[in-house]
């Protein structure tokens, strides 16, 4: 065996790179994001039978794997053309309202959190999750780690575990809730819905009492006039589970709303030599670079994005807070991709009021969970919201169900050509005349941080995190400095 | 003593599922150890750790000229990050340990951490490349005779 002798940690492999490049007056004239990408999904899924989908795919993502369980078990319902049980839908929607709200807070408090509660000026040591809770108070640090414990019980209940849930099947679930479930899953969603204001609350306090850090969320730096797109109801109210696919232009105006079996009429894919990751944009605007503005195609998902695609919330506090961000930020849409933090929030609420309407549902206890299919399976495809943006699953089988097609639009690569644009927008305005500032490599990295983006997370080597290097090229294409994380 | 034996990785990614096919080794050999396997990271390892006097996580690691499968015995205070950043997109080990402590969590007092060199962790498949595959049964040896199993 090893024993250390040169620290493996200080050469880690893997690293997500931000290359920036200088012309002649030493400013940014180009900046990328290359993240390592996995390969080969297609592949190792054809020639299996797509029931085990649902539980296959729940590995793909570290930190989605209820979002891809549901959207499989959608692609199974169209696959199969079975229409799930009333009770079955509300099933499937309640773990996934817990999910959410659990994914949202968590991710406030101990990603997106050290920018704001701690501060993207404060020192590097302190800006982590322990800042965080040595800002906030252990109480509530705790409060968060007891609303996760709750939640994640709550799809232990339904989903069958914590995480990976294994309940979906093809027109249904496989098991219902009892009254005793019941009882515990709306003690989880009250007590999520009380923490969910507190967290709406500290932002308030932290951030939007202090000018600075509004100037910063709403500054030019970090805003970019795109498309967006999510999921809205039949009123155009966010809705995470179902729905059709509502894009809006940059204006706010609807641009396109469909169902999800028509989504290659208006989703595409562009690549770039310089990475693996695929470039979605708007088939009937078309791919013009990597610029925002109406004329290009390149749109945006995820929390801010469905709160700007639709016309309000089905539940009351999540309608206030939303009413609360608009009017606090000028009506809609809002551009900025900082508020992303905040309309997560705003999402958290929504999350926890509807796992609490869910759960009290008289019809969530109900043992028609299943409708069996009888149709020969050819072609599905099915969608949800994932926290991190919409989520296509679409599946081509043989008439014994065995896979012969699989293509995933995921959430991020949906907002990889922005989180491209905010990086390079972000280094465009912090590099001045060849002069680099240390501190560039947070203020860029809040920049992307912001979309909480998902870029093979499903790998899971030591330290737990993935390196981030930045390197600046001068005009000659000389390595000029290199920052590293 | 209680002790846990964490296997860390994901199965479904080629060498990443290392640490947790070791760890499957380790309950084979030795039916009575605490075994726990997961594809979770960051906040997640509290919910298992907890609770333990003694941790031994085996992981993998992917580093500039490693040796593919060579093994590494790591203390946690390597692990913690260089400049204080956040990851992307989770809390990494070093950091939820110390925030288990800062909560005031039972957390465990001996811990080793084992981490195998790996190839690919990029593509998807259920086997490990065979550099890294053709060591699995060697490391949960040396493991158990490292830890006195």
């Amino acid at each position: 065996m090893k024993k250390i002798t040169r620290d493996p940690i200080t050469r880690l492999e893997g690293h997500g790179r931000i290359e920036i490049f200088l012309e002649d007056e030493g400013n940014c004239e180009r900046a990328c994001l290359q993240i390592p990408e996995l390969r080969g999904f297609e592949k190792f899924s054809e020639g299996r039978a797509a029931e085990e989908m649902p539980r296959i795919t729940t590995m793909i993502c570290g930190v989605c794997p209820t979002a891809h369980h549901l959207a499989s078990t959608k692609a199974l319902d169209d696959l199969f053309k079975v229409e799930p049980t009333s009770a079955a839908k509300k099933i499937r929607e309640l773990m996934y309202s817990a999910f959410y709200a659990e994914d949202h807070i968590l991710h406030f408090v101990f990603l997106g959190g050290p920018d704001f509660v701690v501060g993207p000026t404060a020192p590097a040591a302190e800006r982590n999750v322990l800042g965080v809770i040595a800002k906030v108070g252990l109480e509530v640090g705790g409060k968060v780690i007891e609303m996760r414990k709750r939640m994640r019980n709550v799809l232990r209940i339904i989903g069958g575990k914590p995480v990976m849930p294994t309940c979906g099947l093809p027109g249904g679930v496989s098991k219902q809730i009892t009254e005793d479930e019941r009882k515990t899953i709306i003690e989880a969603g009250e007590y999520g819905v009380e923490l969910c204001k507190v967290a709406l609350g500290l932002f308030d306090d932290v951030v939007l009492k202090n000018k600075d850090y509004v100037d910063l969320v709403t500054g030019d730096i970090y805003s970019h006039k795109t498309y967006y797109m999510g999921l809205v109801d039949e009123k155009n109210k966010v809705n995470f589970y179902d729905g059709q696919i509502r894009v809006v232009d940059p204006d706010g105006k609807e641009f396109a709303k469909f169902k999800v079996q028509n989504y290659l009429d208006h989703i595409s894919e562009h690549v770039e030599p310089w990475t693996y990751v695929r470039f979605s944009y708007l088939k009937k605007v078309g791919w013009k670079g990597f610029v925002d503005g109406k004329e290009s195609g390149v749109f945006r998902v995820a929390p801010l994005a469905r709160l700007n695609v639709s016309d309000g919330m089905t539940t009351p506090l999540a309608q206030e807070a939303y009413d609360k961000m608009y009017s606090t930020l000028g009506g809609k849409p809002v551009h900025s991709t900082l508020a992303f933090h905040w309309a997560r929030l705003v999402e958290a609420l929504y999350a926890a009021e509807r796992t609490l309407e869910l759960a009290k549902d008289p019809e969530i206890t109900s043992d028609d969970i299943v409708n069996l299919p009888t149709e020969t399976p050819k072609e599905g495809i099915g969608v949800v919201e994932a926290p991190r943006g919409t989520l296509i699953h679409h599946y081509q089988t043989d008439e014994k169900g065995i896979l012969t097609g699989v293509n995933l639009i995921v959430a991020t690569q949906n907002n990889s050509a922005a989180i491209n644009m905010s990086v390079e927008k972000a280094a465009k305005a912090l590099i001045k005349n060849g002069d680099v500032p240390d501190g560039i490599l947070n203020m860029i990295e809040m920049a992307f941080r912001a979309y909480d983006p998902c870029h093979a997370c499903a790998t899971h080597s030591l330290p737990g995190r993935t390196p981030l290097e930045v390197s600046v090229y001068d005009a000659n294409g000389d390595l000029v400095k290199k920052l590293v994380n | 003593m209680k002790t846990l034996i964490l296997g860390m990785g994901n199965t479904i990614l080629t060498d990443d599922g290392v640490g947790i096919k070791i760890a499957h080794q380790l309950k084979e050999r030795k039916p009575e150890l605490e075994v726990i396997e997961t594809s979770e990271a960051g906040i997640a390892l509290l919910d298992f750790i907890v609770g333990y006097d003694r941790l031994i996580i085996v992981d993998s690691i992917k580093t500039e000229e490693g040796e593919p499968g060579e093994l590494y015995k790591l203390e946690l205070g390597a692990l913690k990050p260089t400049t204080h950043l956040t990851s992307l997109h989770g809390v990494d080990v070093a950091t939820a340990f110390e925030l288990g402590q800062r909560l005031g969590y039972k957390m465990p007092q001996r811990v080793s951490i084992y981490a195998v060199e790996i190839k690919d962790n990029t593509t998807f498949g259920e086997e490990c490349t065979e550099e890294v595959g053709g060591k699995i049964s060697l490391i949960a040896e040396q493991i158990i005779g490292e830890e006195k199993l």
